[in-house]
């Protein structure tokens, strides 16, 4: 397993206002990882950046870098480059001025910078933008320019806080395989702040998720996706069905619960009986049909009350008879088989395993 | 129908739009006379300053250049002017530094009295200049301060920071904060984020004040009166005793000189704030 270069452990963060930012943080970056910091807004993970950054210093716990306690460490001893929302490229700076500043602030021969401000702007396919100014860029050039920037202190860790925020979407999507692409074949180091839980899927290696300042699920990307572990995450990544009840009967395997409808439900996994337990499950996990099948024992008589189409695909929202609604999403099916229509009667069906038990982090 | 529609619209975008275009004739008059009643007293100062005639009545008795030649046999009118020159460029370094200062410790810092304390720099501005006056005189009197230049520069130092102080605090309000981190993220120290990323990005704003204080100091007189004392003497003061039994021609002919100078220096303070 690849060292730690980045290490949180139990990281507070509470402002002078008393407002708590960060609760009790504790996170590992592998070394050529890029990890993904996911959190709605006021979520505390552009404050846990710039703990990591030194632009903030923590109430409590430590911060390591490269094994080196940097806590209360300045942060222009640090070896953590940031890119930043606005880019906040230097407006009095041409671009070439601005990449060579870091290498610059640790008296780099100007001989040796002149050759790698080169080679930085061309591996960000700005060749020959030495001499424009960066207020007279593009949007997506000043965030190449900033990325060069950073990346030329060769740092230990790369911190992009939104770096993709500010572009409008197609650009945006171009930019994040570009990004991805850059940024594993130098196998650097990378924390990414986001709020986008699409951007955090598709460039990450592992994403953490963060509410309320605290983490609540770190794990590959398919693994927060596919077994959401609070009811925070199951809702933020991706849509979910959620279904309260209480735990009537369990089983080394299974757990049925009957919930606020009336239902009873199979579940995978184990929870005490008599507990209050929140489960939820993937729209595309949610079959319907056209009759009852009794093999199955998740199977629900409802309603079709709306349909969202979407190409490729398609959203029923359906109305249990028990007072319960639902989401289902199923590929849309070749011409001349059944499709449902609005008013129509069908039969929910969630194989047990597709349902995940959720608790609060911590608990 | 349409063509015809269509045309008018080409035939108004060449133009210019319609309704703006109307009656320029108004705004044209109306901007003469909002100038004229400007800038009228400062053409006829202008005008009888190559008055041939000792006396400023029209129409002009010709054309000389009689009275900018008395004004440069002067020696009284130029140690006045030397006397200006150096409190002007001494309160211009003062009053920047001590605005840059104070507008740096606003913007970033917060603590308490900070509101009160703003007022009370601003105070100056807003205070008639005869109470200035009168309350600097009885304070260097009370304290045995012998009247002169050094008084002369201190007023002018407080009349000029309210000045200095807003037009750098304009300057540093949208002054972007992630630049001193991006540099400071950089391996950049404290002191050279100051002297590489922060001051290189307030100089329009530093440079405008500077004018600024400059103008100021170099134009005012009613404070100066109170604090010059007898023996010391600066422009204004010196004009202000030529005009006192009569207008001097040799008055209007400083007069034009400090108006171009000044306007030349306002000018260049104004469209370094515009470009800022």
């Amino acid at each position: 397993m690849q060292p730690c270069v980045v290490e949180l452990e139990d990281v507070w963060k509470v402002f002078d206002n008393g407002l708590v930012a960060v609760r009790g943080c504790s996170l590992q970056i592998r070394k050529g990882e890029f990890l993904a910091l996911l959190g709605p807004s006021g979520c505390g993970k552009t404050t846990t950046l710039r703990m990591i950054a030194g632009f903030e210093f923590p109430s409590r716990g430590r911060i390591r870098i490269d094994g080196r306690d940097v806590t209360f460490e300045r942060p222009q001893h640090r070896n953590a480059a940031m890119v930043f929302q606005n880019y906040a490229l230097f407006p009095h700076m041409t671009v070439a001025e601005n990449v060579a500043f870091g290498l610059r602030m640790r008296q780099v021969p100007p001989s040796v910078i002149a050759e790698k401000v080169k080679t930085y702007l061309s591996l960000v396919r700005l060749d020959g933008y030495q001499d424009r100014s960066p207020k007279k860029l593009s949007g997506g050039e000043q965030q190449r320019v900033a990325l060069a920037r950073a990346l030329i202190t060769e740092p230990a860790v790369l911190l992009l806080d939104e770096p993709l925020g500010a572009l409008d979407r197609k650009l945006r999507e171009e930019m994040q395989l570009e990004l991805k692409q850059l940024l594993n074949r130098l196998e650097i180091t990378v924390l990414f702040v986001t709020h986008d839980q699409d951007e955090a899927l598709v460039m990450s290696h592992r994403v953490a998720v963060m509410a309320n300042g605290q983490i609540q699920q770190v794990g590959t990307p398919d693994e927060v996706y596919e077994h959401p572990r609070t009811p925070f995450v199951a809702g933020f990544v991706g849509v979910s069905n959620f279904f309260q009840g209480r735990v009537i009967g369990s089983d080394p395997e299974y757990t049925v619960l009957e919930t606020t409808g009336g239902i009873r439900l199979a579940v995978s996994g184990t929870a005490p009986v008599g507990e209050q337990i929140i489960v939820s499950c993937r729209p595309e996990k949610v079959c319907l049909a056209v009759s009852p099948d009794s093999s199955f024992f998740n199977s629900f008589p409802g309603r079709v009350t709306a349909i969202k189409y979407y190409g490729a695909s398609s959203q029923y929202f359906v109305q249990l008879d028990c007072g319960l609604s639902l989401i289902s999403m199923l590929p849309t099916l070749e011409v001349g088989e059944h499709r449902f229509q609005i008013g129509d009667r069908v039969y929910a069906e969630i194989h047990p395993r597709a349902l995940h038990i959720l608790r609060e982090p911590g608990a | 129908m349409v063509h015809r529609q269509t045309d008018r619209l080409v035939r108004e975008e060449r133009l210019g739009t319609g309704a703006r275009k109307r009656r320029p004739w108004l705004v044209i008059v109306y901007l003469v006379l909002a100038y004229l009643f400007l800038f009228l007293p400062s053409l006829v100062v202008i005008l009888m300053s190559f008055n041939a005639s000792r006396l400023s009545f029209f129409p002009l008795e010709g054309i000389s250049l009689r009275w900018y030649q008395a004004l440069f046999s002067d020696r009284l009118m130029w140690l006045g002017a030397r006397n200006s020159l150096v409190v002007a460029v001494t309160t211009m370094v003062v009053a920047t530094v001590l605005g840059l200062m104070f507008a740096y410790a606003m913007n970033r810092f917060r603590f308490p009295g900070k509101g009160f304390l703003t007022s009370l720099v601003m105070a100056p501005m807003l205070t008639p200049g005869v109470i200035i006056g009168i309350s600097l005189l009885s304070f260097y009197y009370s304290l045995g301060i012998p009247r002169g230049l050094g008084t002369v520069l201190l007023a002018h130092v407080v009349l000029a920071i309210p000045y200095t102080t807003l037009v750098i605090a304009s300057r540093m309000q949208g002054f972007d904060l992630s630049l001193e981190e991006a540099a400071r993220n950089l391996g950049a120290s404290e002191w050279t984020v100051l002297r590489k990323v922060t001051l290189p990005l307030l100089w329009p704003g530093i440079l405008a004040a500077a004018l600024f204080a400059f103008t100021i100091s170099v134009d005012e007189f009613v404070v100066t009166f109170f604090v010059i004392g007898e023996r010391a003497v600066t422009l204004p003061i010196k004009i202000y005793t030529g005009v006192r039994f009569g207008i001097s021609p040799e008055v209007n002919a400083i007069s034009s000189l400090v108006i171009l100078f000044s306007t030349i220096v306002l000018g260049l303070a104004l469209s370094r704030q515009a470009r800022a």
